[in-house]
């Protein structure tokens, strides 16, 4: 009852002309950011930051909360559309959403993703609203160990991204991982692999080697297709999914959202988990796993809807214990700060208004966002009407100007170029390129959970097993191992039965 | 080669003309100020915050621009070899002193590369362990410390960070070398230490204050001289018995040296304006920070600053032996 | 591409034998720093465990390759690899000095070449058109301090 009056407080503070509109605003700057590859949320929201001084706290927060969760929602239409995912979030999209667009149903994986997108938000906000606190001590309760028995469990998990060979696919992880050692390392601080040029300290920047492994290196592979490249004249199929798409999407939807949810509480690096665990279950559970790669519905709605869902998730220890996730949640403690307000344990039951109103503007702000993209689904349709000799210089320019923006460093731009060529060269070596990325994003991370566990053990190996949660997540790991290894003797005689018929 | 070129016809036109005349008319273009770590930290928003009301004084758009990097090393090394024009600076923090010695391979000289304009702000510490953590005040912690020694974890935000820089003070003032265990950033730090995984960290007051009021984290001094007006009630290390662990995360404008001391003046009184504009005072005391006052929002004051704090961290890191390259 | 590259797999072997360079070359440099101990693993701990691992699965699929069938890698396409990635480092070269008014029409009119099918037409109108948006958006729209006119040209 306290939680519904809670919402009944949200809803009236949200709904009120003003705040609607800059939740609008919000929303829109997101989506627009979210399409242009390259621009994140962060670097919008701190250039808006003191835009925000002269708001209430509410307002600007919602419209800050706005523009994250509006462009994770664009953020799927460049990586369906032309194969590049501007954020962490998209890369997995990428994989089948282009591949449907490829074969004339782009309008189909649009709307998916929109579909997708909202039921997740819907669903993780109210997960927000009736568990935040609860859910709150699972983020206090992992600790080094736990962390790292997740990220073994997403990297066994990710092999299961690769469509091409297995052992090709397990390479490409370790490369990844080796290419996440590079920098500055975080305790001795040393620097490793650097040879001295300052600008690798802090590592490869991750949006300059995804935007060079799947966008440049995908211009690269269509130039070389470009006589056997037929033009989009026209658009082809419906741009909504029809009633078999849609009955296939809804377990998608629905596990993805409960993985995203769960996984977007976890600060550090639990979020970019969601989109390639939702991806790699859908896989492994498909009667169909052989489409997945191909253009499957739903390798688009698992990943988009547990996106979605933990970027909504995210907020939940940024708003009860004070502790931001990610960059996006860490300038919103910086906004909620200026404003006078220091987000911690107790805004829940000091600032109600604040509280509810962000998690009501949630709702609201992903009803803006589907009302909004559905009907522009047909537009972004259109862009693939444009010959590639025009689209893809365009491309360019977006990659470049937007992974400057990222530091405003040029040896970004060198770097995409450089990942663009190495993506290529990998690609045309039947090596594809997402398991590296989640090698590359997982390295880091793991290397630090595992150092940290063993400094707080101090050296017990034991640590990982003692630990109860860090030891469900290796059993899991565990039989997905076998699982992994079991029904291949089964989806081999499938294959067989198939190629008969 | 063709930059030099053009650069020397400049120069050669503006030669009869001196550089009096253009200090006058300076800016004649939007400023940049260089902030040498990524948006949203507290460094950022303090920098947006002055820049702002730089705005004001100077009749020009002052841009922020994010250089982040190496421990700020990246975005002070972009300004250090800047035109000194007064169009391109820095605002650091404490560690444009600390890096002089945390990185041997420093490709500019923190001290002589840049022409002080002035102190901007300073942001408090604390000293927080975990709710549980059995010392009930600072003497019971360093009587814990000094029996039980390694036993006890530290958290910092990663080599260069305040928290690092607090560590090393502590541990040299207690003469006990604590478990030091590193993070990426102070969000993750803390988290661990809400969750009872590490047991003691040293952070700033943007950090920590709210935890300590929410009573999930358990503090023991604040590292001012005097007890802060925001926790009236925290004694500070002095009281506690350890005078020498005084460490106040500073900011400083700079510009890059060789500016002209005319231009360097009109940024001084832009930043003097700021220091007192009650929407920068505001927002940095609810930020937990004092802002600058007319006596150190001066280059003397801050080549003073940079100079001695210098010298007084580098025999800390070099005991310490760690380096952040 | 459906021609058979008789007994082996040159993709493979070329793939491996580069998992296995770069397994080698990340363990070479990996021994400048420490390996540590378990309880405090040093830097070079991860990393060499990484480069061991690599490098064995790289000889795996370099001697698969040599015992199976595949296909071959084919031609490289030298024009498109050199008329996009060129331009896209001289982007990064002009961009600061030159800024957005000269820095975008480079990168389009070069990277337009790239394409047999390019016609001088779209690439002055192409270059025209996103040169004018980048500026209209990112500098003007989003306020990104990316400049329009380098600083050669008195920005």
């Amino acid at each position: 009852m306290e939680i519904l009056g809670g919402l009944g407080l949200g809803l009236s503070v949200v709904l009120t002309p003003l705040n609607l509109a800059w939740c609008l605003i919000g929303v829109l700057l997101g989506t627009l950011i979210g399409v242009l590859p390259g621009l994140g949320p962060a670097a919008t929201i701190a250039m808006l930051l003191p835009a925000t001084f002269g708001l209430p706290a509410v307002s600007s927060l919602i419209m800050l909360a706005g523009i994250y969760y509006g462009a994770q929602y664009g953020g799927s239409t460049t990586a369906i559309l032309i194969n590049l995912p501007g954020e962490t979030s998209s890369v997995v999209t990428a994989l089948d959403g282009y591949q449907m667009a490829r074969k004339g149903r782009a309008g189909a994986a649009l709307a998916t993703a929109a579909i997708s997108s909202f039921v997740a938000g819907t669903v993780a906000t109210a997960l927000v609203a009736f568990l935040a606190p609860p859910l709150a001590n699972i983020a206090l309760n992992f600790g080094a160990a736990e962390y790292f028995a997740l990220m073994v469990l997403g990297l066994v998990a990710s092999v299961a991204l690769a469509r091409g060979p297995v052992l090709k696919a397990v390479a490409m992880v370790v490369l990844g991982l080796l290419l996440g050692t590079i920098g500055t390392d975080i305790n001795s601080g040393e620097q490793r692999f650097t040879f001295d040029i300052p600008e690798l300290a802090d590592g490869i920047n991750f949006v300059a080697l995804a935007m060079g492994m799947f966008g440049i290196a995908e211009i690269l592979t269509n130039l070389d297709h470009e006589a056997s490249r037929k033009p989009l004249t026209r658009v082809i199929g419906s741009l909504l999914p029809n009633r078999e798409e849609c009955r296939r999407i809804v377990g998608p939807i629905l596990r993805g959202t409960g993985l995203g949810s769960v996984l977007g509480i976890l600060p550090g690096g639990g979020a970019v988990l969601g989109a390639f665990a939702a991806y790699a279950v859908e896989k492994k559970i498909s009667k169909t796993p052989q489409a997945f790669g191909q253009g499957a519905i739903e390798g688009v709605a698992a990943p988009e809807s547990a996106n979605n869902a933990g970027a909504q998730t995210s907020f939940i220890p940024m708003l009860t214990l004070g502790i931001p996730s990610n960059p996006v949640m860490a300038l919103m403690v910086g906004a909620l700060t200026i404003q006078g307000i220091q987000p911690g344990p107790q805004v829940m039951s000091e600032q109600p208004e604040l509280f509810w109103g962000v998690i009501a503007s949630m709702w609201i702000g992903n009803l803006m966002l589907i009302v909004l993209n559905l009907p522009l689904i047909g537009l972004w349709v259109r862009l693939l009407t444009i010959p590639y000799r025009l689209l893809y210089p365009a491309i360019l320019v977006f990659c470049c100007v937007g992974v400057l923006s990222l530091n405003n460093l040029t040896s970004d731009v060198y770097l995409m170029i450089l990942f663009g060529l190495v993506g290529y060269v990998l690609v045309r070596l039947d090596c594809e390129p997402a398991p590296l990325l989640l090698g590359f994003i997982l390295g880091p991370m793991m290397e630090e959970y595992l150092r940290r566990a063993m400094i707080l053990a101090r050296g017990d190996m034991t640590t990982f097993v003692t630990r109860p949660i860090s030891l469900t997540l290796l059993l899991l790991t565990l039989a997905i191992i076998l699982v992994l290894t079991l029904p291949r003797v089964r989806a081999k005689r499938e294959e067989a039965f198939e190629e008969a018929t | 080669m063709r930059h030099g070129l053009v650069a020397a016809v400049i120069a050669t036109a503006l030669l009869g003309a001196g550089s009096a005349a253009t200090a006058q008319e300076f800016p004649t273009k939007p400023v940049t100020i260089v902030v040498p770590f990524a948006a949203g930290g507290p460094t950022d928003t303090v920098t947006r915050l002055v820049a702002q009301s730089m705005t004001g004084t100077l009749g020009q758009q002052v841009i922020v621009e994010n250089v982040g990097g190496a421990g700020g090393t990246l975005g002070a090394a972009r300004v250090a070899k800047a035109d000194p024009d007064g169009y391109t600076l820095l605002l650091h923090h404490i560690g444009q002193a600390t890096s002089a010695t945390l990185y041997r391979k420093l490709s500019y000289d923190p001290a002589k590369d840049f022409a002080p304009i002035g102190i901007v702000a300073d942001v408090p510490m604390t000293v927080v362990a975990r709710k549980d953590f059995p010392a009930a005040d600072m003497k019971a912690l360093i009587e814990q410390a000094k029996a039980e020694g390694d036993v006890i974890t530290y958290a910092n935000a990663g080599i260069g960070s305040a928290s690092h820089l607090c560590g090393m003070l502590l541990m040299q003032a207690l003469d006990v070398p604590l478990t030091t265990v590193a993070y990426k950033g102070t969000a993750p730090a803390m988290n661990d230490l809400l969750g009872g995984q590490v047991d003691l960290m040293c952070d700033q007051t943007t950090n920590t204050t709210s935890q300590i009021k929410g009573g999930t984290i358990k503090v023991y001094a604040v590292t001012t001289p005097e007890r802060l007006p925001s926790l009236p009630d925290v004694p500070t290390t002095a009281e506690s018995g350890l005078p020498d662990v005084q460490v106040g995360v500073w900011h400083g404008l700079y510009a890059p040296a060789g500016t002209d001391a005319a231009v360097v003046a009109r940024l001084e009184e832009a930043l003097q304006a700021a220091v007192i504009d009650p929407n920068v005072t505001q927002r940095l005391a609810e930020l937990g920070a004092t802002p600058a006052t007319a006596e150190t929002a001066t280059p003397a004051a801050l080549e003073q600053l940079v100079t001695s704090e210098i010298a007084r961290w580098r025999p800390v890191i070099e005991a310490a032996g760690q380096y952040a390259d | 591409m459906s021609r058979t590259g008789g007994q082996s797999s040159p993709r493979d072997i070329a793939a491996g034998a580069l998992f296995v360079v770069i397994g080698c070359a990340f363990g070479w440099f990996a021994q400048d720093h420490d390996l540590g101990t378990p309880n405090r693993m040093g830097p070079a701990f991860f990393p060499t465990v990484l480069a061991v691992m690599l490098t064995m699965l790289g000889t795996v699929i370099l001697v698969q390759g040599l015992r199976r069938a595949g296909e071959p890698i084919g031609r490289w396409p030298w024009r498109a690899i050199l008329l996009v990635l060129g331009p896209g480092i001289l982007f990064g070269l002009t961009i600061r000095p030159l800024g957005m008014i000269a820095a975008v029409p480079l990168l389009v009119g070069l990277s337009a070449l790239a394409s047999r099918q390019v016609t001088a037409a779209g690439l002055i109108l192409s270059a025209l058109a996103l040169t004018l948006f980048s500026i209209a958006v990112f500098a003007y729209g989003l306020g990104l301090p990316i400049p329009v006119f380098g600083r050669l040209l008195g920005g």
